[in-house]
């Protein structure tokens, strides 16, 4: 790379390179436009730097257990079920990033090339009408700017290159999609199924919807994926390609347009503001090695470095023009910010199916759509809940005594009667009072720490309750036994579903982005990951990150050609 | 005062055995590499004899084939606090002791039926507090390395890197049993 300005331009500049930054790379390269990706961490190249992808289970000095030192140094973190021993690699350590919390958040990062993805549990729900029509349905947050119909063909567009596997399932509140064969339900899933949807005319149980390839299409076989063979070994990174990763998917397909340049190890500081342009022309990026800054610049700039991250970059972006963050006028930057419930757990046993049980291994369980305030208010809370639920059959063994007899007990474990479990996924409510914010200390980047300042309401709690009070009821109408609904009382955050802070709506005086993920007050810098979510409905969010990504990289292709940005 | 309701045969005094003459040779170290605690290639060997009376060997793997007493010991090492540390090593010490005081013998040198007995002992909790810990700690970590080697996990029980497939109602009949 030479160091004049020229060779340090770009047609666009994506920052993070994560789901949502691999995205809008894909979709600038395809296109042309050379683009330069700009991302934190390290490269991670796919298959070549997963060392632990191929390791049997004892090959593993502690067996998958993570040394004492280790979850002593990282409280944040290894709260966090992926992280143990094959996976330490992709996650952020406590002391490396440290942030400031005003109030408990749990903080999951991953700074790689990649980022998350590399990390995540692949459930990919799309949104449906009513999800977009919440807010201005039940009076809060704004309303949004776009609606499904909007976003439904890129829904689509992402969908069949990204390779998702389920079921069509024909429910308006969880629309059908481009689907892949689904991962089958077994057989007290199934089961229960059909007790809920007889019980109550309006809850269903499907196959949680998937990125993987249950049946590659040519589209995938030219990303050099290949099928999914039920490893469930996936937080490793997978040698088949068979989830959906920036690593193994949208990065190298933006590479060999020959248009990307991937910068590793390069800590985007802020956005710079040319107030006689009145746009922004570049950015400033710290080395992650020399901690030199370097500015690049480009004529569009996509801030992808996941929701929170987004946040501290825009509110580090100030100048004269934009004192309190880039675009800020209204005040708004780093508020509303809101994430989704996942407290609470419901579990149980099932004494029935005793001649069946399960056979190798599923990346999916089952998925009950929300069924709460669909359509209409019907609760004294507003909006509802999504959950989890997955069935399955362990096998245990007495370990009383020693010798021969411990031996033959360990060497011939029973099959026990089946275990059920569900856990929620409830939408919160943005607030003002939910927000992020700058930190007067520095990190060794020199970046603002970020201060974070999000709670749990009284909405929250209402509707915990009724998670446990009625999936407690549909368990117990089932048959199920020994059912315990149970409250974890988790921070915030250990959803790893945090959003908002760069919400879109009508208005600049309300919000920062409008229906094209554009900023308001700053047309060329658009933010298309979970930042920009007006408010959080019940989906894991990671698939609507995709479709906006796309969406927007298009709609800033076309606004270029017009000579509009 | 739990200590006082251990059986009179099998009373010792805590550390009795620390000083072993191979205790004081540099080289007499475990064959692990322990950061956090200290234990002799002798301890080491105990333990292998302790794990081995625990899971022993028959046409299927004993204990010692799966080097399960290492795993234990890394465990240990790594992944316990500073007190299960010093119950593990202390207990371990007293465990020898019982030997000692029943049998005049190490527990490595001890006969099958020997080893037997102060297993019993400590199943039946019949031994000091420490000597429970570490009865208890051992044997989990035992078991846990055992089920998690590949002369268990990977032979015996065919542990599948790529399963390929998942079948959500496989009639129980056919599933095959090893052991
Ligand atoms: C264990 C786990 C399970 C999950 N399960 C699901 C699921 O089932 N379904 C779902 O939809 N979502 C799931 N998620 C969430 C999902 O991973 C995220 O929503 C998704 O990765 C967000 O995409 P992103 O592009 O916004 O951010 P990321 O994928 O996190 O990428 C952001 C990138 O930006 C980089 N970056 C940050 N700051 C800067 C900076 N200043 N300069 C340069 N680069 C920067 C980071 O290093 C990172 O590489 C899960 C996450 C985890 C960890
Ligand atoms: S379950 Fe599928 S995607 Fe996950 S590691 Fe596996 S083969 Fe790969």
């Amino acid at each position: 790379m030479g160091d004049t300005i020229k060779d340090r331009t770009y047609d666009v500049i994506v920052i993070g390179s994560g789901i949502s930054g691999g995205w809008a790379a894909k979709e600038f390269c395809e296109k042309g436009l050379k683009t330069l990706v700009l991302e934190r961490g390290r490269d991670v190249q796919h298959i070549k730097d997963y060392p632990t992808t191929n390791k049997m289970p004892w090959e593993f000095t502690l067996r998958g257990n993570l040394p004492l030192d280790v979850r002593e140094a990282n409280p944040v973190v290894s709260k966090c079920y992926a992280f143990g021993e094959a996976t330490t690699q992709f996650f952020v350590k406590d002391k490396e990033h440290p942030y400031v919390q005003e109030k408990p958040f749990d903080w999951i990062r991953g700074y790689q090339v990649g980022g998350k993805s590399l990390l995540w549990a692949r459930q990919t729900q799309r949104w449906s009408p009513y999800d977009f029509e919440g807010p201005a349905r039940d009076g809060f947050a704004v309303d949004w700017p776009i609606r499904y119909e909007d976003i439904a063909p890129w829904y689509s567009y992402v969908e069949k290159f990204a390779g998702i596997a389920g079921d069509k399932d024909g429910l308006p509140h969880l629309p059908d999609g481009e689907f892949l064969p689904g991962f089958p339900l077994n057989v007290v899933e199934k089961y229960f199924k059909q007790s809920v949807e007889k019980a109550y005319k309006d809850r269903y149980v499907i196959s949680g919807r998937c990125a993987h390839l249950s049946q590659p299409q040519p589209v995938h076989l030219e990303q050099g994926r290949a099928k999914c063979q039920n490893r469930t070994l996936c937080e490793r990174g997978c040698p088949f390609g068979g989830y959906f990763s920036s690593n193994a998917s949208t990065i190298p397909w933006a590479a060999k347009t020959g248009n990307l340049t991937l910068r590793p190890n390069s800590v985007v500081h802020s956005i710079i503001y040319d107030e006689q342009k009145g746009k922004a022309t570049g950015v400033k990026v710290i080395d992650n090695n020399t901690k030199d800054a370097i500015d690049f610049y480009a004529k569009v700039i996509f801030v992808n470095a996941a929701a929170l991250n987004t946040n501290l970059i825009l509110l580090n972006s100030t100048s004269h023009r934009f004192p309190n963050g880039l675009g800020n006028d209204s005040g708004v930057l780093g508020k509303y910010v809101a994430f989704h419930l996942y407290r609470a757990r419901v579990s149980g046993e099932y004494e029935g199916a005793g001649e069946f049980t399960t056979d190798g291994r599923r990346p999916t369980s089952g998925y009950i759509p929300r069924f709460r305030n669909v359509f209409r208010q019907e609760t004294d809370f507003l909006r509802g809940y999504a959950a989890g639920f997955g069935a399955y059959r362990n096998e245990e063994s007495s370990k009383d005594g020693f010798g021969m007899p411990l031996k033959q007990s360990l060497l011939n474990p029973k099959l026990q009667s089946w275990k059920v479990g569900s856990h929620m996924m409830g939408e919160t409510i943005p607030k003002e009072t939910n927000f992020v914010s700058l930190d007067s200390k520095k990190d060794d980047w020199g970046m603002p720490l970020l201060k974070v300042n999000i709670d749990y309401d009284d909405n929250d709690e209402k509707m915990i309750r009724d998670y446990m009070a009625q999936m407690t009821e549909m368990f117990e109408k089932a048959g199920f036994i020994n059912v315990k609904a149970y409250d974890s009382k988790q921070a915030p955050g250990l959803d790893i579903h945090e959003m908002g802070g760069v919400r879109m709506g009508r208005d600049p005086k309300t919000s920062l982005l409008n229906k094209w993920h554009q900023m308001h007050l700053c047309k060329n810098v658009f933010v298309t990951d979970g930042a920009s979510m007006t408010s959080t409905s019940t989906q894991n969010p990671s698939l609507t990150y995709m479709a906006f990504s796309a969406r927007a990289a298009n709609y800033a292709v076309e606004e270029l050609k017009k000579g509009n940005l | 005062m739990e200590r006082r309701t251990a059986v009179k045969y099998l009373f010792v005094i805590a550390g009795g055995t620390a000083v072993l003459p191979s205790c004081l040779h540099k080289e007499n170290k475990a064959s692990v590499l322990l950061k956090n605690i200290a234990v002799t290639a002798d301890q080491e060997t105990m333990l292998a004899e302790f794990a081995e009376t625990l899971l022993p060997a028959s046409s299927t793997p004993g204990a010692k084939d799966t080097y399960a007493h290492l795993h234990a010991l890394r465990m240990m090492d790594q992944c316990f606090d500073k007190d299960a540390q010093k119950k593990f090593t202390g207990g371990m010490k007293e465990v020898e002791s019982m030997m000692k005081k029943a049998h005049n013998t190490t527990f490595a040198g001890a006969s099958a039926a020997q080893r037997s007995e102060i297993l019993t002992a400590l199943e039946n909790k019949k031994a000091s507090e420490d000597a429970l810990q570490f009865y208890k700690l051992m044997k989990n970590l035992t078991i846990q390395g055992y089920l998690t080697s590949k002369p268990v996990l990977g032979d015996i029980f065919h542990y599948e890197l790529v399963p390929g497939r998942y079948n959500g109602a496989f009639p129980v009949k056919t599933i095959i049993h090893q052991a």
